[in-house]
């Protein structure tokens, strides 16, 4: 059946532009009006070289003052990746520290890359670490190294600041954390946060009391897409937020989560910025939920240019929820759910379960055997507590405890 | 016609890890337009993994192309036609982590 | 197929997408309808004793939501009147199937059967709207039309709640897709079981936890009848994708369906999200969040040939709407044009 005009009144003609083509109709540039454009965002605006790069290290400085939360002399843990945004990142960064007027940066950058390539060869590996190196090092940042294989679960990680040891069996490390039925959401999922996890650790032994991460705002709407999938949608604000404050010591910020990949490709070009580039793994949508939601994103974008954009802003006005129990998930440290009066999916979902896996007494009358089933449905296993409800279902697949 | 192509960000990968190609266009009835020159790429220099670069009549999303320093989103894209002496450059925002 | 989960020793005949069990047909039927049981006692969508109007279409959701419910009913003696209320948009070919499998329903569940159509409510069938206007907006037309014809509908019937047949997948849908338009206001709603939408009759959605594909294969071991077709007009752009999108994730996870119910129960949007307050039509008293319903002005519309007039945004229809007032002035007081007068009322008014 037909199922247009659910909406409260109506449907408001859900009006997302869609887009063949740019929405440019020429001219000069959109800010000062003077000189050439040579760089388009968003098929609608304009903007001359100077403009753009001047705006890009406004909107930055912009993000990062407004939250009022760095002060001068924090330090700042930098996790560094492949690609263009950190490379724009640490760009925007030393170019703020280096100023001398009152705008200068003042807080002090640490920066570190966790390697956790050990899908692909050694010699390629090395290769990565070693221009990740020449390029922080052009840019005058020295790198702390840590391998994410040998660091999991680890109360102090080893970190290095020449070179990082890396073992062919790296891969069969990660393996052993988890068991053989997992699938690959799951196991991103665990991996992501195991990486988390990681960085806060690395971040307490270096001091600092921020991370910087290089999230874009495709990343963010990805991510806000998955954790709706992983039905982490009350926890979306700390995982997609402009900060993660669920760590007493650390903040998580992610200060480019405003800007698009163009944006930052081009920062790249116009500074004679090369990325630290790594062959791209053949991309199948299905494997996983992570992969089908950035897919997705991506591919809609191409049509309705302010789908990221608007996925980003629904983010931006949810809260975290207050009808929290103090407790931390064990996994992911977000504040778990009270029970809710009425019912809820999670409820009804271990009522499933149980009614699919219970022997049905056929001696006894339907009603009663229905009030057994609720019986044991409402004595729930204490486990559920030190879990959130999609830790809850990943932890099931961890060998080793966290 | 000559023309200069230039690769970044990745894209280097796809051609033989080149940075740089310098290449004469054969004259033909109809202008040299930058949708011409994607499919001659393709015949002629694309080296590895096609579909990192091109998708339908265009380049995949993902890879951007500034036509000397600037944006071809500006110069109607791949209707673009080619002068004598241009440089084309093709950044990939596909290689990263 | 292998064995059974709950180990009764039959054979299972599906393997369930809810939670990836193989169950027998007998545990399936148990399982299933407990599941429903569950959701209307946990959830307490009813008191005992009440009418309830189950908003049915032919389609598989409402044939297995009349059937449900009617077993439940005497099963857990809930004490309910039951009813059916069906909507004829007249759309030929789609329809008139339909509303014969509805006729067939109510002689199978014995169940009293009460019929709206767009022509009595509103003097037009979607198919001579479409003849006006094409195929741009008229799911705009239908999507108001439809709801407001359930809401008027059980109003008449004067019943105590009104029963769709909303299945896990469009809940998950309308998640995904408020999501994606960036629409806070009813992405704080779309996953509540009751709605109240102000008049006083609750909407509930008993299959608020069932999945589709189960309602498919319980319609079909139980040899329920019902109809199945697209609507032959052009469907909602934007939802499409969110459809597709849910198809996809299934694809990779079934279960992903209640975990994004599970987001959206849990979700809080920011106290200055904006939500509309609520008065009634000045013309016709529906409840609305306009002076004049979107029923209204749409029909203002279409009655004097100017269809475009209520798509899109309030204000603009706003100021529309005023300039046809200004120029209907003077046309009030020419007694042979009343048919085409804004003056003139186009719709009973609600109690």
């Amino acid at each position: 059946m037909c199922s247009v005009g659910e909406g409260f009144e109506d449907e408001e003609g859900s009006r997302m532009e869609k887009a063949a083509s740019a929405n440019w109709k020429g001219g000069k540039c959109n800010k000062c009006r003077e000189n050439d454009p040579v760089i388009l965002l968003r098929k609608k605006d304009a903007y001359c070289k100077a403009c753009f790069l001047a705006g890009a290290n406004h909107k930055f400085k912009a993000l990062l003052g407004k939250s009022k939360l760095i002060h001068p002399k924090d330090r700042v843990l930098i996790a560094c990746e492949t690609g263009h945004p950190t490379m724009s990142l640490l760009h925007l960064l030393r170019s703020g520290l280096d100023l001398n007027t009152q705008k200068k940066l003042r807080f002090e950058p640490v920066l570190v890359y966790v390697e956790d390539n050990y899908h692909m060869s050694i010699g390629e590996r090395q290769r990565i670490i070693r221009s990740i190196n020449n390029e922080t090092s052009r840019l005058k940042f020295p790198l702390h190294l840590v391998s994410f294989a040998d660091s999991i679960n680890r109360k102090n990680v080893l970190i290095s600041q020449k070179s990082l040891a890396l073992n062919r069996c790296d891969q069969g490390k990660v393996n052993a954390m988890f068991d053989q039925s997992i699938n690959k959401t799951n196991r991103r999922q665990l991996l992501h946060i195991m990486k988390r996890n990681i960085l806060l650790t690395v971040a307490k032994q270096l001091n600092c009391k921020y991370i910087f991460t290089p999230e874009l705002s495709m990343d963010i709407a990805s991510s806000l897409l998955t954790n709706i999938a992983l039905g982490r949608g009350s926890q979306v604000p700390d995982d997609t937020g402009f900060c993660d404050g669920r760590d007493s010591e650390v903040k998580i910020l992610r200060p480019l989560r405003n800007f698009d990949m163009k944006e930052l490709a081009m920062y790249n070009v116009f500074h004679k910025l090369e990325p630290v580039s790594v062959n791209p793994a053949q991309i199948d949508q299905y494997s996983s939920v992570q992969d089908l939601m950035s897919y997705f994103i991506i591919d809609l974008q191409e049509n309705y240019p302010a789908t990221i954009t608007t996925v980003v802003k629904t983010g931006d006005k949810l809260a975290l929820n207050q009808s929290m129990i103090a407790v931390q998930c064990k996994l992911c440290q977000s504040a778990i759910l009270r029970n809710s009066k009425g019912l809820s999916s999670a409820e009804s979902t271990r009522f499933s379960k149980l009614t699919s896996n219970e022997l049905p007494d056929h001696n006894v009358s339907g009603p009663e055997r229905y009030l057994k089933l609720t019986e044991k449905s409402d004595h729930s296993p204490q486990e559920r507590q030190q879990y959130c409800f999609s830790c809850s279902k990943l932890s099931r697949h961890l060998l080793e405890e966290i | 016609m000559d023309i200069k192509l230039e690769f970044g960000g990745g894209a280097e990968l796809l051609f033989d890890n080149q940075k740089q190609y310098k290449i004469t266009l054969e004259n033909k009835k109809t202008p040299w337009l930058i949708g011409d020159l994607l499919f001659w790429m393709k015949d002629n220099l694309l080296k590895d993994r096609p579909e990192l670069f091109l998708q339908n009549d265009s380049v995949r999303p993902g890879i951007l192309v500034l036509v000397n320093d600037t944006d071809w989103e500006l110069m109607d894209t791949v209707r673009y036609e080619i002068k004598p002496n241009d440089s084309i450059l093709f950044i990939s925002t596909l290689h990263g982590g | 197929m292998p064995a059974c989960s709950t180990k009764c020793g039959k054979n299972a005949i599906l393997k369930r997408p809810k939670t990836g069990d193989a169950l027998c047909k007998t545990c399936f039927f148990e399982a299933f309808e407990n599941e429903i049981h569950f959701t209307i006692e946990r959830a307490k969508l009813f008191r005992p004793g009440s009418t309830v109007a189950i908003g049915a279409s032919g389609g598989k959701d409402s044939t297995v939501l009349a059937y449900v419910l009617k077993l439940l009913n005497e099963k857990y003696n809930y004490q309910l009147k039951l009813v059916l209320l069906s909507i004829d948009e007249g759309i030929t070919g789609y329809r008139d199937d339909s509303l014969n499998t509805v006729k067939q329903n109510q002689e199978d569940y014995g169940m009293p059967l009460k019929i709206m159509s767009y022509k009595d409510l509103y003097g037009w069938t979607m198919d001579e709207i479409v003849a006006e206007i094409g195929r741009k907006n008229n799911c705009t037309f239908c999507g108001v039309f439809r709801r407001q014809a359930l809401d008027r509908g059980a109003n008449l019937l004067k019943v105590d709640y009104l029963a769709t047949g909303h299945n896990a997948d469009d809940i998950a849908e309308t998640v995904l897709m408020n999501i994606l338009r960036g629409d806070l206001a009813r992405l704080n709603r779309c996953t509540s079981i009751i709605t109240d939408c102000g008049d006083g009759i609750p909407r509930v959605k008993p299959l608020k936890y069932t999945f589709e594909k189960e309602i498919v294969m319980y319609a079909y071991f139980r040899k329920l009848v019902y109809f199945s077709t697209e609507c032959v007009f052009a469907p909602n752009a934007y939802r499409g994708h969110a459809r597709v999108l849910l198809k996809d994730l299934e694809k990779i996870d079934p279960t992903v369906i209640m975990n994004i119910i599970q987001s959206g129960e849990t979700i809080k949007v920011n106290e200055t999200a904006k939500t509309p307050s609520l008065t009634r039509c000045t013309q016709c008293n529906y409840v609305s969040s306009q002076e004049v319903c979107k029923a209204c002005i749409l029909l203002e519309g279409l009655n004097k040939g100017l269809p475009r007039l209520g798509i899109g945004k309030s204000s603009k229809v706003k100021r529309l709407l005023k300039e046809n007032e200004e120029k209907n002035k003077s046309c009030c007081r020419n007694d042979t044009q009343e048919s085409a007068c804004i003056c003139k009322a186009n719709l009973p008014s609600i109690k």
